[in-house]
């Protein structure tokens, strides 16, 4: 087989092979400007020779495959740094949200707002019985409440942002799983014979949108099948099948084939998501924490000063406080309670309308040291599985020279009780018998006894609570949600301290010291019941102690009926008793009602105030306990109630008094102890505890914001650099330079040319031949 | 390297990008003025610039205060400086009433004069201040001085309360701005000398009245407190039956009790209506009439009244009555009430020369914060024009050499 016939079999190869060279060419000229598109380039052969004679002859041309330049190594690292940038990008964008509306940089935001508020206070104090200056007082009040809120209300937007963002991102995630999965069945199809050059650029820009969402782990199998996995493991794409991420509760879960959620959120670093869940659990919970507590300090500093002064007049009609406890009553569940002092005083003054001198009616809120003697014989209780409330309503030494008087309360009944003088336990009048440790009791205290079913005592016992709390000179107030004895049912209880919250349950079958927030809560035994609660107060260095609800609490009706009790019996002055009664609201709340023509005020009780006006929220400045909810007490919308003045040791005073005003406006200097957050996606929040002014405090807050603002943006700058800089060089290796095409085209065109003439050649020779007759 | 042309485009695209960024923050700190427009600009500048703009806020506040607090003074010290000439005018006026023989026509129109001092010095304790009270303690909103009958003033009732006005003129000082009135114009010294320091008293150790004894409380200056010990040591001294006697003043009714440790069956006999030295006698000094009284436990009848009030009005009531040892005696009342005058507004002199000082010291911690302030905060225009300039023309040679590479084509050569 040789001759004129091979001749032409090479110019055809020739033309086919330059033909495909030329395609290809094209190809790459066209998607000159394709992202991630990779060039190709046909690799040309010489075709298996013949032996012709004694000689081996070339058979001209052939394309054995058309090749892709491409470096995986290159195409990893890129797609590691976008998804890296696209963390940063994710993040700085609802930063740069952040600071704006922290807006700093202007006169008018929160610093501004606090200046403000205190000049007011200045300003009243250079002109105490003025009403424009009482208006102003108000108003730079309600705007700089309002200011609050709406930074409260703007973060809790962005966060409402973020997690729509967050949600579409997922959706997205999934429909680029679902793409890269069907590719995955096109390459493995097509990777038998060729190169599935094409389908292999189209993955690979799928996979890099998939990791600027989300940081992921690619491996491809020998059958050309690209398996995704995230950054820990959990499976996205697998050949041609694929999982699912979902949204659960707010957090990111991987969906396993039996729909079972593992939760993935705080493993998720990269990507926009990862940069997203970043600004969403710990850059802005930070500012949305520490702005409570700026709140929170403002509002029990301005009104435990407001509340123990006067305004112009006293208050003559039904005062009901602006905090209430939860439906136990106890104090410890108000939002202030944790701050109530009780080696302190409550004191009020009453005055009538004939100008006698005021007369002053002083609640003692001392705290009794006695308790349940636990074990002791002869203690009984006639309700089972109940709680008993017992209330002291004298106060006295437990097996003293008097008899000391009680209330009990359960579910089913209330009655009274008595320990008389030299006995240790209380005899109440359903024939129950509380036996008590030695000490002291004083009236207007209540304690809680939980009685199990065999009418035993069975309050809670804990063995110790240990360990290093996470949050600092916090309360942590444990709720029973769901009842049963400790060690023999499952005991639900939920816990919450100023920022976080989360829920355990006691399990009867493990052991039952439980991990909470960094301390280790070691339960003993007890009776529980939905609704009952603890709570551990933590000091300046997480150091947990306990405070069970066994322990001597006053209750909004125990103080009602002290208060009730001393108002009735007061002594002195010509104003007479028991012209102010105090009363209980449905919703556990404390009311004071004067008889008609009485008017009453509230003072420093010397020589300490015990804090319980401002914690029940009588004559406070504000009320709220948070940047969600602070506002100016509505008592207030009569200016004349803005308590500059503060009353002598008589009860009397000048009503341009301006003694109370300068000490609010003092609190600017006051430096004060104010809890410092650190969030981290880990799970770990943690406080520590700085001495700062409140104005200190706030400068500290913007200033940790603008520095993690910064160290965001100089992370992007990094990050576009390091992209810039591996993309050159994957397009050193991989781009389209049109010169070069430009010399190929005329490359083959020109060997396209010369193999037409050497078939035209042929063609010749042939018609010589044929023509030779 | 191989070079693309997705390199180049992507290339140029960045540094124009970049270059174009910087030209607009030259621009925006131009156009603003301010080097920090975002907190992230300069995080530790700002969280300075945040403190001291509330620091400055509360200097703005603290030079507000100290004007209310002059305006305060100023007034005060206008009022007093008054009241100190009236009482000038008063010591003159009854400095020529002891010259020589006086007539009771004379003496009844120097007291028509006194009324008249009297009612001036009663509008001036009565001052105000936008609308507030100079000298009613911590009620402004009360009028302080009123005469207890006005038609025949015994004397001014002070209706104030004895807590001081208080302003805050600095970050850790509280300036009293408005006085108590009792602490202005109610005496709390007692000059004592030869026109009012003898006390004539009898003893009756149980054998009936002895002798008149005399004694003097030495001349000075005396509180309340100095007069109970002066007035019990001088009598108890030249007691001749050896009685120790106290005396005591009771501050909530104004009063001094003397009392003698002579037990039942003595008594003793205070001559202050027919002593022999009745009209240089202390009585009216500490509460009591000029009648004889006598007991165990004697308390004075009146309340003691040092105040300005009572001192003109005793004058002018001694002019009227022609009691010519009662004139010589409010000599010394006028010359205690003028010391206290100067005292008063000499006090008020150095609060005001302290205010001064502060203002000076708040403008200069103004000028310093507001330096400090604009120099972290504020850009050196010269500086950020000349970096506009700078990025103007890096962005314009980037233009133009991004022009003329994308231009180049093989394809213009074939």
């Amino acid at each position: 087989m040789s001759g004129i016939g091979m001749i032409l079999n090479t110019a055809k190869h020739a033309l086919a092979a330059q033909q495909i060279g030329l395609n290809v060419t094209g190809h790459n000229i066209s998607n000159v400007n394709t992202e991630n598109f990779s060039r190709q380039s046909a690799v040309l052969e010489n075709r298996d020779p013949v032996h012709y004679n004694n000689f081996i002859l070339g058979t001209g041309v052939e394309v054995n495959s058309v090749i892709r330049s491409s470096s995986m190594l290159l195409e990893n690292r890129l797609m590691d740094q976008k998804s890296e940038l696209a963390r940063y990008n994710g993040a700085e964008s609802y930063m740069a949200l952040l600071e704006s509306i922290f807006n700093e940089t202007s006169e008018t935001n929160l610093s501004g707002q606090i200046s403000d508020f205190w000049n007011a206070w200045h300003d009243l104090s250079n002109m105490p019985t003025g009403f424009p200056e009482r208006l102003a007082v108000y108003d730079s009040g309600a705007r700089l409440a309002e200011q609050f809120q709406w930074l409260n209300d703007s973060m809790l937007q962005v966060q409402t942002d973020i997690e729509r963002e967050v949600q579409a991102g997922i959706d997205q995630i999934n429909t680029l799983a679902d793409q890269i999965a069907e590719i995955n069945v096109d390459i493995v199809a097509d990777s038998i014979n060729n190169n599935p050059n094409d389908q292999l650029d189209k993955r690979n820009a799928l996979v890099n949108q998939l990791a600027g969402l989300i940081d992921i782990q690619t491996y491809e199998q020998p059958t050309g099948a690209l398996t995704v996995a995230t950054n820990t493991g959990h499976l996205l794409v697998y050949g041609a099948d694929t999982f699912k991420l979902e949204m659960r509760s707010g957090q990111v879960n991987w969906v396993d084939s039996q729909s079972g959620g593992v939760d993935i959120t705080d493993k998720i670093k990269g990507g926009s998501l990862g940069g997203w869940l970043e600004m969403r659990d710990e850059v802005l919970p930070k500012y949305q924490q520490e702005l409570d507590v700026l709140t929170e300090e403002l509002i029990w500093n301005v009104n435990s000063l407001h509340s123990q002064g006067v305004g112009i007049d006293f208050f003559t009609d039904t005062l009901t406080g602006a905090y209430r406890t939860d439906s136990t009553q106890m104090f410890d569940t108000l939002a202030f309670g944790d701050r109530i002092d009780y080696t302190g005083d409550f004191k009020m003054w009453v005055k009538d309308a004939a100008g006698n001198p005021p007369v002053s009616i002083t609640v003692d809120m001392d705290t009794s040291t006695s308790g349940i003697d636990y074990g002791a014989a002869g203690m009984s209780f006639t309700t089972p599985s109940d709680t008993y409330v017992i209330t002291a309503t004298s106060s006295g030494t437990v097996a003293g020279a008097t008899d000391i008087n009680f209330t009990w309360q359960t579910s089913s009944g209330t009655g009274t009780g008595v320990m008389v003088a030299g006995d240790d336990f209380i005899t109440l009048d359903d024939g129950s018998q509380v036996n008590l440790t030695a000490g002291s009791i004083v009236e207007g205290n209540s304690l809680r006894v939980n009685v199990d079913a065999a009418g035993n005592e069975d309050s809670l016992k804990l063995n110790s609570v240990s360990g290093t709390a996470n949050s600092a000179l916090d309360t942590y107030r444990f709720t029973v949600k769901t009842g049963g004895v400790i060690g023999t049912d499952p005991v639900e209880i939920e816990w919450q301290n100023s920022a976080t919250s989360g829920i355990f349950i006691i399990d009867p079958t493990a052991p039952m010291d439980i991990e909470v927030d960094g301390m280790t809560v070691d339960f003993a035994s007890g009776t529980m019941f939905s609704g009952d609660v603890f709570t551990v107060a933590t000091d300046d260095t997480g150091n947990p102690s306990s405070q069970l609800s066994d322990a001597w609490n006053w209750t909004v009706s125990s103080f009602a009926d002290a208060f009730n009790r001393a108002s009735d019996t007061v002594a002195g002055g010509g104003v007479g008793s028991g012209f102010v009664q105090a009363s209980v609201t449905t919703d556990n709340r404390l009311s004071f009602t004067p008889a008609a023509g009485y008017s009453f005020a509230f003072s420093d009780a010397q020589p300490q105030d015990a804090g319980v006006a401002a914690a029940l929220g009588f004559n406070t400045f504000f009320t709220g306990d948070s940047a969600s909810n602070i506002a100016v007490n509505s008592a207030l919308d009569d200016k004349d109630n803005i308590a500059a003045a503060l009353l002598d040791s008589v009860g009397e005073y000048g009503v341009g008094d301006n003694s109370n005003a300068i000490a609010i406006a003092e609190i600017q200097y006051t430096t004060i102890e104010l809890a410092q957050w650190n969030f981290d996606r880990s799970g770990v929040d943690t406080s520590g505890i700085t001495s700062n002014t409140l104005e200190g405090f706030y400068q500290g807050m913007v200033g940790a914001m603008g520095i993690k603002s910064a160290s965001i943006n100089r992370n992007v700058e990094f990050n576009q650099v390091m992209v810039e800089k591996i993309k050159e060089q994957r397009d050193a290796l991989s781009g389209v330079n049109l010169d070069e095409e430009m010399i190929n085209l005329m490359k083959f065109q020109h060997a396209f040319a010369v193999a037409s003439k050497l078939l035209t050649t042929a063609d010749e020779m042939l018609q010589t031949l044929l023509s030779v007759k | 390297m191989r070079v693309t042309h997705t390199t180049i485009y992507d290339a140029s695209m960045t540094r124009l990008q970049k270059l174009v960024e910087d030209f607009n923050t030259a621009n925006q700190q131009v156009s603003t003025g301010k080097k920090i427009n975002r907190i992230s600009d300069d995080p530790v500048g700002l969280s300075s610039v945040v403190g001291l703009r509330s620091n400055l806020s509360n200097l703005d506040q603290m030079t507000e205060n100290i004007r209310t607090a002059n305006t305060w003074l100023t007034e005060s010290e206008t009022a007093l400086d008054s009241i100190e000439g009236l009482v000038e005018d008063a010591k003159i006026l009854t400095l020529s009433m002891t010259n020589g023989t006086i007539s009771q026509q004379e003496l009844d129109s120097a007291a028509g004069q006194v009324q008249e001092m009297l009612g001036q010095v009663l509008d001036l304790a009565n001052s105000q201040v936008n609308g507030q009270y100079l000298f009613a303690g911590t009620k402004v909103d009360t009028k302080p001085y009123a005469y207890d009958d006005p038609a025949a003033p015994t004397e001014a009732i002070y209706s104030g309360n004895d807590g001081a006005f208080t302003l805050k003129t600095g970050k850790n000082t509280n300036m009293v701005v408005g006085y108590s009135g009792e602490d202005i114009f109610d005496s709390k010294t007692l000059n004592v000398d030869v026109t009012n320091n003898m006390i004539d008293f009898r003893e009756d150790d149980g054998s009936g009245f002895g002798a008149e004894i005399s004694v003097s409380i030495p001349s000075g200056s005396y509180t309340r407190a100095d007069l109970e010990t002066a007035i019990g040591t001088a009598m108890t001294d030249a007691s001749v039956a050896g009685f120790t006697y106290t005396a005591t003043y009771d501050p909530t009714a104004r009063t001094y009790t003397i009392q003698h440790d002579g037990g039942a069956g003595t008594a003793v006999d205070l001559m202050w209506g027919t002593g022999s030295n009745a009209s240089q006698s202390i009585a009216p000094d500490i509460g009591f009439s000029a009648t004889d009284v006598s007991g165990n436990t004697i308390a004075s009848d009146q309340p003691v009244e040092w105040s300005i009030f009572k001192t003109l009005i005793d004058l002018k009531q001694y002019f009227t009555t022609g009691d010519t040892s009662g004139i010589e005696r409010s000599m010394t009342r006028l010359d205690t009430q003028f010391d206290n005058m100067i005292n008063a507004v000499s006090e008020i002199g150095y609060k005001g020369i302290s205010l001064d000082i502060k203002t000076t010291v708040i403008e200069e911690l103004d000028f310093s914060y507001s330096s400090q302030k604009a120099d972290i905060e504020e850009v050196d225009i010269i500086e950020a024009i000349n970096k506009l300039k700078a990025a103007e023309t890096a962005y314009q040679a980037a233009l133009s050499s991004t022009s003329r590479i994308m231009q180049m084509s093989l394809l213009d050569y074939m």
